[in-house]
């Protein structure tokens, strides 16, 4: 397993620090790497715009392959998607589309695509998160130098979507820790290996909270989870309703940097303003 | 050019050796010949090159028109401004005529000053290294003066400025507001106070861009001008090397209570810094300290007042009011027994004749974008730019204070209950506003964004209940280790050092 060097690094590590940090490890990594396994992608959507920026950052992945599924929980296709999707089949990467209805909730639709799909490996991705090119390969460099049986991201950095801002986050511990062993890690950034999450019973059939009933499925059955980095991953907390409160504020708290917009750097790849 | 951030500006700056810009050298005057005739005497020797120097006399109506004296720069020129109804006076008769000047840099001078040859250079700097600065010259105020123009003109040739005089006196408030604001590049709020008109120079650009002096304004006009090229985010820079003697006594010293009757309404319409002048009276102001935006969507009119009644607590201060709601939702079918808007139509019905206010609609589900909120606020001279959910229960002036004490461009405040506030400051809106590129990113590169939790909020304004806890945490921990006559000696020292140095602090 290579050094987790990341994991020294504390609320003091500048940005160009954890960039520098980020890119000896992925070369590392890399290194050792001669060939990826098959990968999954499951995305459940109800947002027709949410999902054409998705689907612009899936086409930039680097991994080489990998197979999309996606879940349309509501909404068909439009004339953008069915472009987008054009270009990633060009790519040589298959994507299966699914209709649901409103009597399927996101624990089923995920639960259901995840067994339609045929990869080592599933990843989940959220249409309303920010990745950048170099997301899935990371996450599937880091398990296989780990040998964990889901990776998936710290929390460093989120984008405060009222507040057009995007905070940076680093801290030993806590959410912010990388490159550790731990139960928790971002919804939207779970790698899991298939056998692992078909005895987890994938991610259940409920509302809210499949990213939990993943995770614990996993853990309760002795599996491991690994932290990786969070750099080239934004999680975006999206404007809600004035009777729904999410206290997004508390990510105000113990931030490292703010800047406004998101952040730019090519880890994060282009941000469409 | 390189962007700029905040009013920093470089400190080495050295006379061009080779500078490229032009300058029309502008003064405006009614009489006073005798004086002019030594300015232009000190004009002719400045060491700026000549030929990229041009200098204007306004004759605003002199009895005696002015006259051209012998000993005056290459290329100057009269410009007899015809005085007819509601065209007189020097706003008026500046305006006009620098309209017509194509000189890449103005510089303004007073008819009764004496200037160093080097004066116009060290401005001239400034302008050669960014467009943005308006350049203050050092001046000394002088009693009596014997040397005539042939005189002066050997003095200035043989280096002997400074020896001209060898009593002179500054105005104090002046020179220590310029120290205390540091060189301005700290003003505050009140820096613009340093503008005056004996001599300053700005690009010909900045001065069409502010549209010169306010012609409603007879005299003070280059401090409410000041005031505006404040707002304007321009960096105001006093120059300690250019040098120069004003003779005699300003006219304000000269005739203080009548020019104080005469100036102070009239400044204060525009300038809401002079709140303490606005506090007498209990009026309306032409500009306002505040521009006030609020979404009432989900808030109710004791909400409003109490704002309005946080913000406006300093007396002489105003405000004007943007209003947003679903406004036309109220023009629906209603029983005033059954009302769904019922908050919202109070507000209306209690504020709608009030001039302050002004409604904006937007839709009931409307999420407001950072971005859309900035586009709502139109350029103005007032120095703060406020917006706040209704319904969040946030102190504005504190949050005006707190803005104004870090120095940020934007300060913003969100609760836990996602309610957000945020003070932007005027320079920097104005700024902004003028780069090209997006808005909200030109005032965080150039004066910064800051977003804090309201709790932190809370914390940083009760700085004084958390000093207090914070010492008496101390005395408990330190106390505990007091276990000897010689503990009890070092634990005492420690705290009266403690003391020595916090009452020092304040002195």
């Amino acid at each position: 397993m290579a050094l987790p060097a990341l994991n020294t690094l504390n609320r003091l590590t500048s940005f160009s620090q954890e960039i520098e940090a980020i890119e000896s490890l992925r070369q590392i990594r890399r290194s050792q790497n001669s060939s990826y396994p098959k990968i999954s992608v499951v995305v459940s959507t109800l947002r027709p715009d949410d999902l054409a920026n998705l689907l612009r950052q899936i086409a930039k992945q680097t991994l080489p392959q990998f197979e999309l599924l996606l879940g349309l929980h509501t909404i068909d296709l439009n004339s953008e998607h069915k472009k987008l999707i054009g270009q990633l089949k060009k790519r040589k990467i298959s994507v299966i589309t699914k209709k649901f209805d409103s009597s399927k909730n996101l624990g089923m639709i995920l639960t259901s695509l995840a067994q339609l799909s045929t990869g080592e490996f599933v990843a989940k991705m959220d249409d309303d998160d920010y990745y950048g090119p170099e997301h899935l390969r990371d996450l599937v460099d880091a398990a296989i130098d780990t040998g964990a049986d889901v990776v998936g991201r710290a929390m460093n950095y989120v984008y405060l979507e009222p507040l057009q801002l995007t905070v940076r986050r680093f801290s030993a511990s806590g959410t912010q820790a990388v490159e550790l062993w731990s139960d928790w890690v971002c919804g939207g950034t779970i790698l899991v290996r298939r056998k692992q999450a078909e005895n987890a019973g994938w991610f259940g059939n409920g509302h809210t909270a499949v990213d939990r009933f993943l995770l614990s499925g996993v853990t309760n059955n002795g599996g491991k989870i690994w932290r990786t980095f969070g750099a080239g991953y934004i999680y975006r907390r999206t404007f809600t309703f004035h009777t729904y409160v999410t206290n997004y504020s508390k990510y105000l708290n113990g931030a490292n940097e703010q800047v406004v917009g998101l952040w730019e750097h090519p880890i994060f790849g282009e941000v469409k303003r | 050019m390189k962007s700029t951030y905040r009013f920093e500006r470089p400190d080495d700056l050295v006379i061009v050796d080779k500078p490229t810009l032009t300058v029309a050298i502008v003064v405006a005057c009614r009489g006073g010949q005798e004086k002019l005739d030594l300015l232009l005497a000190s004009l002719a020797v400045q060491n700026y090159p000549s030929t990229l120097t041009k200098l204007y006399i306004i004759d605003d109506g002199s009895e005696t028109p002015i006259k051209l004296p012998q000993l005056r720069p290459k290329r100057t020129e009269i410009i007899r401004y015809r005085n007819r109804n509601g065209h007189w006076g020097k706003t008026a008769a500046t305006n006009e005529s620098v309209a017509k000047l194509k000189e890449d840099v103005l510089w303004f001078v007073d008819g009764d000053m004496v200037f160093d040859p080097d004066h116009l250079a060290h401005h001239m700097k400034w302008h050669h290294n960014h467009d943005d600065y308006a350049v203050l010259g050092w001046k000394r105020f002088v009693a009596t003066w014997s040397y005539t123009p042939q005189a002066l003109t050997k003095s200035l040739k043989a280096g002997n400025f400074l020896d001209l005089h060898s009593e002179s006196w500054g105005k104090e408030l002046w020179e220590s507001r310029i120290d205390r604001t540091r060189e301005l590049t700290h003003p505050g709020l009140d820096g613009y106070r340093a503008f005056v008109g004996a001599t300053f120079s700005l690009r010909n650009s900045q001065w069409r861009k502010l549209g010169g002096y306010n012609r409603e304004l007879i005299t003070g006009e280059d401090i409410e001008l000041g005031w505006r090229a404040f707002m304007a985010g321009l960096r105001i820079v006093p120059d300690r090397q250019a040098h120069s003697w004003h003779l005699g006594y300003s006219t304000v010293e000269e005739n203080k209570e009548s020019i104080h009757r005469h100036n102070d309404p009239a400044l204060a319409q525009f300038i809401p810094q002079m709140h303490s002048i606005r506090a007498r009276h209990d009026y309306q102001w032409k500009v306002a300290t505040y521009q006030l935006l609020i979404d009432v969507r989900n808030s109710n009119l004791l909400q409003l007042q109490t704002h309005l009644k946080d913000l406006l607590e300093l007396a002489g201060t105003s405000a004007e009011i943007q209003l947003l709601a679903p406004w036309g939702l109220l023009q629906d079918r209603y029983s005033p027994l059954n009302d769904e808007l019922a908050d919202l139509r109070e507000v209306y019905n209690w504020v709608k004749g009030d001039s302050r206010f002004t409604f904006v609609e937007i839709d009931t589900k409307a999420q407001l974008s950072i971005d859309y909120l900035l586009s709502q606020f139109s350029l103005s001279a007032s120095p703060y730019y406020l917006f706040v959910e209704g319904d969040f229960s946030i102190n504005l002036k504190d949050l005006v204070d707190n803005l104004l004490a870090r120095e940020d461009g934007l300060l913003g405040i969100a609760n836990k209950d996602d309610r957000r506030a945020f003070a932007l400051f005027g320079p920097a809106f104005a700024r902004a506003n003028r780069t090209r590129g997006d808005l909200y990113r030109n005032v965080s590169s150039q004066w910064g964004v800051h977003w804090i939790t309201f709790e932190k909020f809370i914390e940083l304004n009760h700085g004084k209940k958390s000093r207090l806890k914070r010492f008496a945490r101390y005395l408990k921990r330190e106390g505990k280790k007091v276990n000897s006559p010689r503990q009890l000696f070092i634990f005492i020292s420690k705290l009266l050092r403690l003391f020595l140095r916090k009452a020092s602090k304040r002195g």
